[in-house]
């Protein structure tokens, strides 16, 4: 390994290549292995890190990698969850951190974004918001993921303008790789200067590569995704119903006529999208509170001045109807943040919600079971069912529901987003289901409500994420995956690029 | 602190990234959205995120300290951003709380000795210059002479003859009545003694400082150092209040017209230490506006402002590292047009000198003020 | 217009009726080494359905056309690739929905075939791409292959989950013009039917002022579909005599709703940008324009549309920025019509030129084809289903991401028997 330092050094200079024990160590694990304190997934340490300066470094990072085959793995934010980034195996692999490559650029013409990876989707947000654009799908988890990595690793989706734009990978225009053959691959926008901004061919899109494939593919070294003119107007609209099924049905009917630019049906106890805009997590934990008992619809409106005002006025009268009722605005006032997201401009949440449910500081907390569903009814279904499965097993463990620890308990919270799938405003979304345990000794019941959820999620029928190592999409869906493997074995033969996260390590 | 306590302390970082970034709605360049100088530098463990994580491995055992985690620890300046975004609204990661306590458990041979003579010096007075101010009417508090506010003399100031004439001066041309421990002179304290993981050396200091202000009954105490205010503000229990220098030059502006000073626009570093952590903002600014100066604002400014590099005893640790960091905030100031910066804060002032642009000043605000009021330096040999 | 892409005639067709029949031709072909050359509904713009290679089987999918599901409450169908957008907006007109229909794509064409070849539907400008979940097939090699939630064994109709880890697989078969394999399900979205239907038009000076205007208008969100074509186009979709006093171009603006009053806001709201832009929304550009203009999207005519006698129609089918249409508007000749649809919120454009030649002059069009087309792609404009004739140029042009797909291909189709020379693979 020493001499491959050496040469990693001479490519990228010594300061940039790192394998002190803190870089191993920072480098092992992700939110996902940290949340778990390293007892659901464990950490795997890289041998060392490298900061590539630009495309032709990454370039000969990867040739010099294939020549001493020794796998190489990417990460971006560093955000993702489900250990994504992390080396398939302890002390098999080189990391590359893109830190050092922050560009971002803005076409007006082409109304195109293109973003190094180690830009941060905060700095991008930032960036257009000045130059009067807008980047509909959601920014990922937090304002620390790099722009275009959380729509490999996650799906991006915009809680409140998803039905119209689309998630992440909706919006990817083109891109620069490096294959495991050394050589670039620019698709789409990117295929050359002046392409237009269209991500589809010539012939079979190649942009779409590398979502989900955890650099197993290639290593991406420039993106580019589609923006959008800033609307003249964004508005909201908040309302409670008395039951989960009355608030489908209203949904329906909404989507049904395509109002709204997104929406979101939230359960009871429907922390996750009140907090994702409250501007603390203090005001996020009296939310939660305030909301045990209600479900929500959470819906956005953009354009002109006519067209929110006319949404709005429609989407009030249809979900009275089924016996909705609009929020308070005090209530609402901790909820405005949706509205720049409607916009197009990130607002920073994921981190607030752990700040909450992890309360003092003291917990951790864990997704135990979230998936893209592509109907309402299954939704529906899955937060009804999946709530109670989720209460009997804390009738079975009194201990965890009578904690001292205010934070200590389960918020099952179903975050649902009709959106998304193609920007099609036919239902599909999302539900996400948070326990939150003070110490390791919950593991073991935590374990016990995610295996609930996971049965559920396969009786119910929804696709695997395919999120890092979700082995469903290797073990399930035989159909699909021998074609990956096909994919995979003609873009790198040898097998190098990111073994053991999106593709089964070979013994 | 006990290894649980730190780690459950650490362990609310989520590695979020936030405070990779500034939090504005929107930047005109990219080039300034990130703020942590350590992290934006040399990325990766080097950002905040990547210092909690030597806690927690520390705290848990699966890390040992060796040469590479100090040099990490010592690579951040301590500037506080990190700590002061992500109780701003995201988590509530006590950073501050956190990389001092780090700085405290070093090992001893892990410790940078330059930091280690810093310490010393602002623990125990050296020779002085104080006298200096008699020259202009300061009254010794240390005798028998007494005054409601008294200027506090730190490291940077103690021996600083040109300095304490032109302060002296101001406090003249003010009319105001300020004593100072002048034969006997409180601890020099500043952020020194925490940069060395001193803090109960800090403790008893501030404690001294304490009783003999209670002794001689001051009301409030005057602080050119903002790294003096600072610490002082944290930890004196006197309940005396700490007030920057800057507040006493506004209040004088509003009293007496300065003279023109001809000077074209000019922007304003708000240092770590009078910002984030003693939240003074507005002071400095008035002194500007009341100059009659066009302030061209910094991208990164008041609680978002950039560290200049030198905090943390970066700048007798590794001063080549603190330029490094200072390149980034010069072409800021670069690009607000202004040719001038304006300081408040005697370490920003040096190591902002690391790497000026040829066609930029900068200038210490008290300097500034002493030229408005007419001093020449002459005055300094009375 | 068969004649204009190929001179091959197919050796054989083949007329399967059920999945099971298409793996068996397949796995057949694969031990003859028979060339397949799959065809939905054989109307497609290009020439995807016609063989490029003698002694070619034609497999004929027509016959495969089930809808296999209906869901009027999610707006979503599972199909085979024979059912055809007249069959599917029947069953979508008893539920209140509709089908969304491609640009000169006949209502005999086939969905699935349209849609997994991304020809230009309509509705593009508001929904985007995307309108195929989920998909299931026979790759080249004989083994089954789906995307999605079809690739689960769960037992259900509904399986319209696409889920992103899939789409680098689903989005591959898409353009490939059935040169990776054979795809005999889908699942593929439906829009509601509104009650309120209204088209718009805005006359412009020139092809420049068109494609500003496209850009202003799409901004709103407030249009169902838009696209402005020039005066030979809009005389065909009308209907009238190309002589007739219609603009040089002309942006066709739809607005639907459920409620008078929401067209109304819309008409006020486009109506001061059109002021805006220094022009006028009108509603009769000429005798019921605006009903012609839905009927058409609602089942559009094909290629017939423009075909008159012994005048071929052929499209030349592109993607292009604001300024390469304007640098190139100037390349086309006098006859020819134009269509341009805005996509990606006004990024980028669907611009479909066309060439006008007489029958008996075959040879010469071609040539003509292929050059104008060589000076479009100079420009950077992209063909992202280039025909036969173009496919080698296309190729070298993009060679980085052919050389990619022609190691896919090679692996997912070892005796290369999948529609050989599409695509330059
Ligand atoms: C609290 C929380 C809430 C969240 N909520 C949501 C939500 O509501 N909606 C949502 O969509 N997501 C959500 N996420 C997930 C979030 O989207 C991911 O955490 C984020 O997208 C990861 O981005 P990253 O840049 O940090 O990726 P990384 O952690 O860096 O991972 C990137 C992945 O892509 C690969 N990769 C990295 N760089 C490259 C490259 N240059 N080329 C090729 N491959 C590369 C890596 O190998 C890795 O697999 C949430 C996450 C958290 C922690
Ligand atoms: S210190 Fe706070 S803002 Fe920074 S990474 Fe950790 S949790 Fe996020
Ligand atoms: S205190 Fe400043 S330098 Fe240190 S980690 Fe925090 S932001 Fe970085």
């Amino acid at each position: 390994m020493k001499e491959t330092v050496k040469k990693l050094q001479k490519i990228v200079g010594s300061e940039w290549v790192r394998t002190d024990s803190l870089t191993q160590y920072f480098y092992s694990s992700d939110v996902m292995t940290y949340f778990g304190q390293g007892a659901l997934y464990p950490s795997n340490k890289p041998l060392a890190v490298v900061y590539p300066g630009s495309a032709k470094e990454v370039q000969a990072v990867i040739n010099l990698a294939r020549k001493e085959e020794i796998p190489l793995y990417a990460i971006g934010g560093g955000t993702v969850l489900l250990i994504g980034s992390i080396p398939g195996k302890n002390d098999i692999g080189i990391t590359f951190d893109f830190h050092r490559m922050q560009k971002i650029t803005v076409d007006k013409e082409r109304m195109v974004v293109r973003a190094q990876p180690g830009a941060t989707g905060l700095q991008v947000s930032q960036l257009m918001r000045e130059m009067d654009f807008g980047y509909r799908p959601y920014f990922g988890g937090s304002p620390g993921t790099s722009l275009f990595v959380p729509y490999q690793v996650f799906t991006g989706q915009n809680k409140m303008a998803g039905y119209q734009d689309g998630m992440g990978i909706n919006c990817a225009a083109g891109m620069e790789m490096v294959l495991a053959s050394g050589e670039i691959l620019r698709t789409g926008s990117m295929a050359h200067k002046q392409s237009p901004g269209w991500p589809h061919g010539p012939g079979p899109a190649l942009t779409y590569l590398p979502f989900f494939a955890n650099a197993g593919y290639g290593i991406v070294t420039e993106m580019e995704f589609r923006l959008f003119p800033t609307p003249q107007e964004v508005g909201s609209l908040w309302v409670t119903f008395p039951t989960l099924s009355s608030a489908c049905t209203a949904m329906y009917e909404v989507m049904k006529k395509e109002y709204a630019c997104g929406a979101t049906v939230m359960g009871p106890g429907c922390w996750t999208h009140a907090l994702y805009s409250s501007q603390h997590w203090q005001e996020g934990a009296h939310f939660v509170k305030a909301t045990q008992d209600i479900n929500l619809i959470g819906m956005s409106f953009r354009g002109s001045k006519a067209k929110v005002a006319f949404e709005r006025k429609a989407c009030i009268r249809i979900l009275e109807q089924h016996s909705g009722a609009v929020m308070p605005d005090w209530m609402v006032a901790i909820l405005d943040g949706h509205e720049a997201n409607a916009a197009g401009w990130q607002q920073c949440n994921s981190p607030k919600i752990c700040g909450t449910f992890n309360g003092k500081s003291d917990s951790g907390g864990i997704f135990v079971s979230g998936g893209v569903f592509d109907s309402l009814e299954k939704l529906e279904d899955y937060m009804d069912r999946g709530m109670k499965a989720y209460q009997q097993v804390c009738r079975d463990n009194p201990e965890f529901l009578s904690h001292p620890h205010p934070t200590v308990r389960l918020y099952a919270s179903c975050g649902q987003t009709y959106l998304s799938m193609g920007g099609h405003s036919n239902a599909a979304g999302e539900v996400i289901f948070v326990v939150d345990y003070a110490r390791r000794e919950f593991l073991p019941m935590v374990g016990a409500i995610k295996a609930q959820f996971d049965a559920l999620m396969q009786e119910i029928g929804m696709a695997p994420l395919g999120v890092g190592r979700d082995k469903r999409t290797w073990t399930e869906c035989p159909a699909h995956f021998s074609m990956a493997q096909i994919i995979k074995k003609a873009a790198d033969p040898q097998g190098f690029l990111a073994p053991g996260v999106a593709f089964p390590l070979s013994e | 602190m006990t290894k649980q306590e730190l780690l459950d302390k650490a362990l609310s970082c989520n590695r979020c990234g936030t405070c990779r970034g500034v939090t504005q709605d929107a930047v005109p360049n990219a080039d300034f959205s990130t703020q942590c100088p350590s992290g934006m530098t040399l990325f990766g463990e080097y950002e905040p995120a990547g210092l909690m994580y030597i806690a927690r491995g520390i705290a848990q055992g699966d890390l040992q300290w060796n040469k590479d985690l100090a040099k990490v620890l010592y690579s951040c300046t301590l500037c506080g951003y990190c700590d002061d975004l992500c109780s701003r609204g995201y988590r509530h990661t006590p950073a501050v709380t956190i990389l001092e306590e780090l700085r405290k458990i070093v090992p001893q041979e892990l410790k940078p000795r330059s930091l280690q003579k810093a310490a010393a010096a602002a623990e125990v007075p050296k020779q002085h210059k104080l006298a200096v101010l008699k020259n202009y009417g300061v009254i010794d508090v240390s005798g028998s002479g007494t005054a409601d506010t008294i200027l506090f003399a730190d490291t940077t100031l103690i021996a600083n003859s040109s300095k304490l004439s032109e302060i002296g001066f101001l406090i003249k041309t003010s009319g105001r009545k300020l004593g100072c421990f002048i034969d006997e002179p409180l601890p020099p304290v500043e952020q020194a003694l925490i940069n060395g993981g001193q803090q109960d050396v800090l403790e008893r200091c501030v404690a001294r400082i304490d009783r003999r202000l209670k002794q001689k009954g001051i009301k409030k105490v005057v602080c050119y150092n903002p790294e003096s205010l600072s610490v002082l503000k944290r930890f004196s229990r006197s309940g005396v209040p700490f007030v920057s220098i800057t507040q006493l030059y506004a209040e004088m502006l509003k009293k007496k017209s300065p003279k023109k000073l001809k000077l074209s626009a000019v922007t304003y570093q708000d240092p770590c230490h009078l910002g984030r952590y003693a939240q003074e903002y507005s002071a400095p600014r008035q002194v500007i506006a009341g100059l009659g100066l066009t302030l061209k604002e910094m991208w990164r400014s008041r609680n978002n402002s950039l560290c200049c590099g030198a905090g943390g005893g970066m700048l007798a640790v590794n001063p080549q590292l603190a330029k490094r960091y200072a390149a980034n905030r010069w072409e800021e100031v670069s690009a607000t047009g202004a040719k001038t910066l304006i300081t408040a804060c005697p370490y920003c002032n040096a190591n902002f000198r690391q790497g000026k642009p040829k066609d930029s000043k900068i200038m210490d605000l008290t300097s500034l003020m002493a030229q408005a009021y007419g001093y020449t330096g002459k005055e300094a040999g009375k | 217009m068969r004649s204009f892409y190929s001179d091959y005639e197919p050796a054989k067709t083949v007329i399967p009726t059920s999945p099971e029949e298409v793996q068996e031709i397949i796995r057949h072909a694969n031990s003859t080494k028979t060339p397949l050359v799959p065809v939905s509904s054989g109307t497609n713009l290009q020439d995807t359905h016609l063989p490029s290679v003698k002694g070619a089987t034609v497999v004929d999918l027509s016959h495969v056309n089930r809808i296999l599901y209906f869901d009027a409450k999610n707006r979503n169908a599972v199909i085979e690739p024979g059912v055809t957008f007249r069959q599917l907006e029947k069953r979508c007109e008893a539920e209140g929905l509709r089908t969304l229909t491609a640009i000169d794509v006949p209502a005999d064409g086939s969905v699935l075939g349209t849609y997994l070849e991304m020809m230009p539907l309509y509705g593009w400008p508001k929904y985007h791409p995307w309108e195929m979940l989920t998909m299931k097939g026979f790759r080249a090699d004989g083994e089954p292959f789906a995307t999605g939630q079809m690739a689960m064994k769960q037992d259900r109709p509904d399986k319209y989950s696409w889920g992103v880890s899939f789409a680098q697989v689903a989005r591959l078969y898409c353009q490939a013009q059935g040169t990776l394999g054979i795809i005999t399900e889908a699942a593929v979205t439906l829009k509601t039917a509104t009650p309120e239907n209204q088209v718009l038009f805005f006359p412009c000076k020139n092809i420049q002022d068109a494609v500003k205007a496209l850009k202003t208008f799409i901004a709103t969100e407030e249009l169902h579909e838009i696209f402005a074509v020039n005066k030979i186009y809009l005389a065909e979709l009308l209907g009238e005599k190309a002589s007739a006093a219609l603009p040089p171009w002309t942006v066709v603006l739809v607005i639907r709703g459920y409620e008078k009053e929401e067209l109304a806001y819309k008409k006020k709201d486009l109506g001061a940008l059109a002021k805006q832009l220094g022009g006028e929304l009108v509603t009769g550009i000429s005798r019921k324009a605006g009903e012609k203009i839905l009927a058409e999207i609602k089942l559009p005519t094909g290629g017939a549309l423009h075909d008159a006698g012994d005048n071929q129609w052929v499209p030349l089918v592109t993607i292009a920025t604001a300024s390469q249409i304007k640098a190139c508007a100037g390349l086309m000749q006098k006859n020819s019509g134009a269509i341009i649809m805005p996509l990606q919120a006004g990024g980028c454009f669907y611009y479909q030129p066309d060439l006008r030649f007489e029958s008996g002059n075959l040879q010469k069009a071609r040539k003509e084809y292929a050059a104008v087309s060589g000076k479009l792609m100079k420009a950077g404009v992209m063909f992202p289903r280039p025909s036969a004739l173009i496919a080698k140029q296309l190729a070298a042009q993009y060679s980085d991401n052919f050389k990619l797909l022609r190691s896919i291909k090679k692996a997912v189709d070892p005796n290369n028997i999948m529609n050989p020379g599409k695509l330059g693979l």
